[in-house]
């Protein structure tokens, strides 16, 4: 029998004791060298339930666990940017709370990325703006880009600095002119669970096991086992493996002494596999997982899916169906409660989700890979097909318009113009001069027509980490809607904008 | 690719074309496609206008569809064969130009005539299926897999033909798969010798202009290629690349035929 615990708040249930669980959210934050406990199960509040991650391992007490404990000069550790509480990734209210409660002097606004730019002064608020506001940390890039092999890939376009709010990418140490040349871009962190998602190649869409969709290049292989790999885990694919990521992100996050012992590595892989997270109760909706709720609900229904595998087809959906929520009382039985109303909602909304067609155009490396522009999907059956997870499955990389004028132009993060030599293949839709806030894959492959393509992501536990995209451009889940509203002209109607957002907060 | 007269459509106003193409004419022209909506339910198709005939535009699986934002480089015979998006049927190649023409930005309307035509629709949730699911809703996460691609037989000492777009180095699905086969031969078969010949091509259009590939493409093609059958396990040492960048003889016949590369797998004597 499992137990489930309750964390930050108290152990009784029930909807008051879920009340003071969502004010006393602050309370779950994990600091590194804490001891805690995981077995089977814990839970965490939000605002709007319950975040429930599960071990599927064996149980861990955190105190000198690699994963949570400080490696590095600045104090922090894996979990400072990886937080169950907020699905393993960051929410930008954990972020202030951090702040707020230590007047942020929490590792979390370590200078190297946690703040705009590390020349910026440390500890005032502006400095950090991007972490404070968007949940972004600074990503310097090696400019030229760099192979595996490091050596230098020259690159297909030239970069010129437009705007550079943060100041960093001028920056005499930091900057692209410095002895180190870097870009900095800003990202938010990436969910650390539902690994086998993310980690499985494609099943039974041959033969993209092997081959990238869009070029029909051959996938990258783990450096130490030779096997091939998917791209799924970074937002621009650089590195394909947990471990290669854990030594990336330990030098240059955690700004580590030194490199991971083989006994460390072992230790963080083996719990990011293990564990798997999703909303376990809506405040609305009630238990997520418990027989007559839909069967994708729940992080149970992760651990126990197929990864992997395509989904949409009428039959097979993404997230399985919704069905039972949709109707629940026949004519004359009276007047639904709130419960079945907002039930009903989030059926409506899986099924705008999975049904609702529109034209998906002028979206650079995925249009341009064989399907057409434009051509008409819904979400589920265009970029967010993978069972269970729902990010692409191809694995697809894909310019939506967040990252590149003009779909998208922020006045807080630095704009670059990217000019394309004539030689290039063009970015398909922009052509060989682009603006934009983060040339993505492009500052992994040096290829003009990657400019501003970044990965698609898993759809699970989204309610406990916002705000959403890898530039957090959506602060919330209508802002994320209406982006897609807007991007592809769909036109969805008030009531299935608030669908969608109802439906989403369950996943 | 496919293309037809539209003889049966001419009753149709807004498809009606002035001009029926004569089956067995080759057809060689740029032109911008236009995306055909085909209603709330089912996909796009694509058809380019050229001298007054409405070519409807499909390609082999996975060869790259067309695109707004670029034209579109329409090479083959017209057949009498089924129309394909209410258009004349080409049995051929469409290429998409890489370089940008945002002149290229038709969506035509799905109109009472192509809605009967019930374009592009794609099996719904039968009755059967749904009460299964509200059974059993777990079912509704059962795996259903789409078609495999069939394994392609690939042989020693013959030669195996990878066709390309103008200007692509990306092969089709299908090809790739070819590539995955005859890089398991390669590794079943000790002392192997791979030969690679990698094209550029160049197309006569009709109104003789010829269209020529940038000089690098067949290098750009074998490398890629080479590199692909490397990592996918052919012994290191076989591949022999050999790089073709002549300009072909073009004629206007099969120009697209000339975009291509060869791979010949050998044993030892």
């Amino acid at each position: 029998m499992s137990t489930v615990l309750l964390v930050g708040a108290s152990l009784a249930v029930g909807v008051s004791a879920m009340s003071r669980a969502a004010e006393d959210r602050g309370s779950q934050w994990w600091g590194p060298g804490e001891e805690h406990l995981i077995g089977e199960e814990l839970e965490f509040a939000n605002a709007d339930g319950r975040l429930r991650l599960i071990n599927t391992g064996d149980p861990i007490n955190t105190a000198g666990h690699p994963f949570f404990e400080p490696l590095g000069q600045n104090g922090r550790a894996c979990v400072t940017c990886h937080q169950p509480s907020d699905a393993m990734s960051l929410s930008v209210t954990t972020i202030r709370a951090q702040w707020d409660a230590t007047d942020g002097k929490d590792p979390l606004f370590a200078a190297i990325d946690g703040s705009n730019c590390p020349s910026l002064p440390q500890g005032v608020e502006a400095s950090h703006s991007l972490l404070l506001t968007k949940g972004l940390f600074r990503i310097p890039r090696p400019w030229p880009p760099k192979a595996a092999d490091g050596s230098d890939i020259e690159p297909e376009f030239e970069l010129e600095v437009i705007s550079d709010p943060t100041g960093c990418n001028l920056d005499p140490e930091y900057g692209m002119f410095s002895d180190n040349p870097a870009i900095s871009v800003f990202r938010r962190p990436r969910p650390v669970a539902n690994m086998k998602y993310l980690l499985t190649l494609p099943n039974g869409v041959a033969p993209h096991e092997y081959f990238m969709y869009n070029d029909k290049s051959l996938l990258p292989k783990d450096p130490e086992a030779g096997e091939f790999v998917s791209v799924q885990l970074m937002s621009d694919g650089r590195l394909p493996t947990l471990r290669g990521q854990a030594t990336d992100a330990g030098f240059g996050h955690l700004e580590m002494f030194a490199a991971l012992t083989e006994d460390e590595l072992r230790q963080i892989e083996a719990f990011e596999r293990a564990i798997y997270v999703a909303q376990g109760f809506s405040n609305q909706a009630g238990e997520l997982s418990v027989p007559g709720t839909p069967p994708g609900l729940g992080p149970e229904a992760m651990r126990d899916g197929p990864p992997g595998e395509l989904g949409n087809n009428p039959v097979n959906r993404v997230f399985g169906t919704f069905a039972m929520w949709l109707n629940p009382r026949g004519e004359g039985d009276g007047e639904p409660t709130p419960q079945e109303e907002f039930r009903a909602s989030v059926a409506r909304g899986a099924n705008v989700f999975f049904d609702k067609r529109f034209l998906i155009q002028d979206v650079g490396v995925y249009n341009d890979k064989g399907l057409g522009n434009p051509f008409k999907r819904s979400c589920a059956s265009g970029c967010h097909n993978t069972v269970l997870a729902g990010m692409d499955l191809a694995p697809g990389f894909m310019d939506l318009g967040l990252n590149n004028w003009p779909w998208n132009r922020r006045e807080d993060l630095p704009l670059f113009k990217a000019t394309c030599r004539d030689d290039a293949v063009p970015q398909s839709y922009l052509g060989r001069v682009i603006y934009t806030h983060d040339p993505g894959r492009a500052l992994v492959t040096g290829k003009c027509s990657d400019i501003g393509a970044s990965m698609t992501q898993q759809m699970r536990g989204l309610a406990a980490r916002a705000p959403y995209f890898m530039g957090g451009e959506a602060d919330n889940l209508r802002e994320m809607v209406d982006f897609y509203d807007r991007r592809f002209n769909i036109r969805y109607t008030e009531q299935e904008k608030q669908d969608l957002v109802n439906f989403m907060s369950v996943l | 690719m496919r293309f037809v007269p539209t003889g049966p459509l001419l009753a149709f106003g807004a498809l009606a074309v002035s001009v029926p193409a004569a089956a067995q004419q080759h057809v060689n022209f740029i032109a911008c496609p236009v995306a055909q909506d085909t209603g709330e339910r089912s996909d796009v198709c694509f058809f380019v206008r050229h001298e007054g005939v409405r070519y409807g535009l499909s390609s082999p699986p996975d060869w790259g569809n067309p695109q707004l934002g670029h034209k579109l480089l329409v090479e083959g015979v017209v057949t009498d064969g089924p129309q394909a998006c209410a258009g004349v049927t080409i049995e051929g190649r469409a290429s998409v130009l890489p370089e940008l023409s945002p002149e290229c930005d038709e969506i035509a309307p799905a109109t009472p005539e192509i809605l009967a035509l019930e374009l592009g629709r794609r099996p719904d949730i039968t009755e059967e299926q749904r009460a299964m699911i509200l059974a059993d809703p777990s079912s509704s996460l059962q795996i259903v897999r789409l078609r495999a691609l069939p394994v392609p037989e690939v042989a020693l000492d013959r030669t195996e033909t990878i066709y390309f777009p103008f200007e692509r180095d990306r092969a089709s699905g299908p090809d790739a798969m070819v590539m995955l086969e005859l890089a398991r031969l390669a590794e079943a078969t000790p002392g192997v010798e791979i030969s690679v010949r990698a094209f550029r091509g160049a197309t006569l259009l009709d109104n003789g202009e010829t269209l020529t590939e940038r000089e690098d493409m067949a290098q750009m093609r074998g490398e890629k290629l080479v590199g692909i059958l490397s990592g996918l396990g052919a012994p290191e040492g076989s591949i022999h690349l050999e790089i073709v960048d002549a300009v072909p003889e073009s004629t206007g016949k099969a120009d697209w035929q000339s975009r291509r590369v060869e791979v010949h797998l050998s044993a030892p004597r």
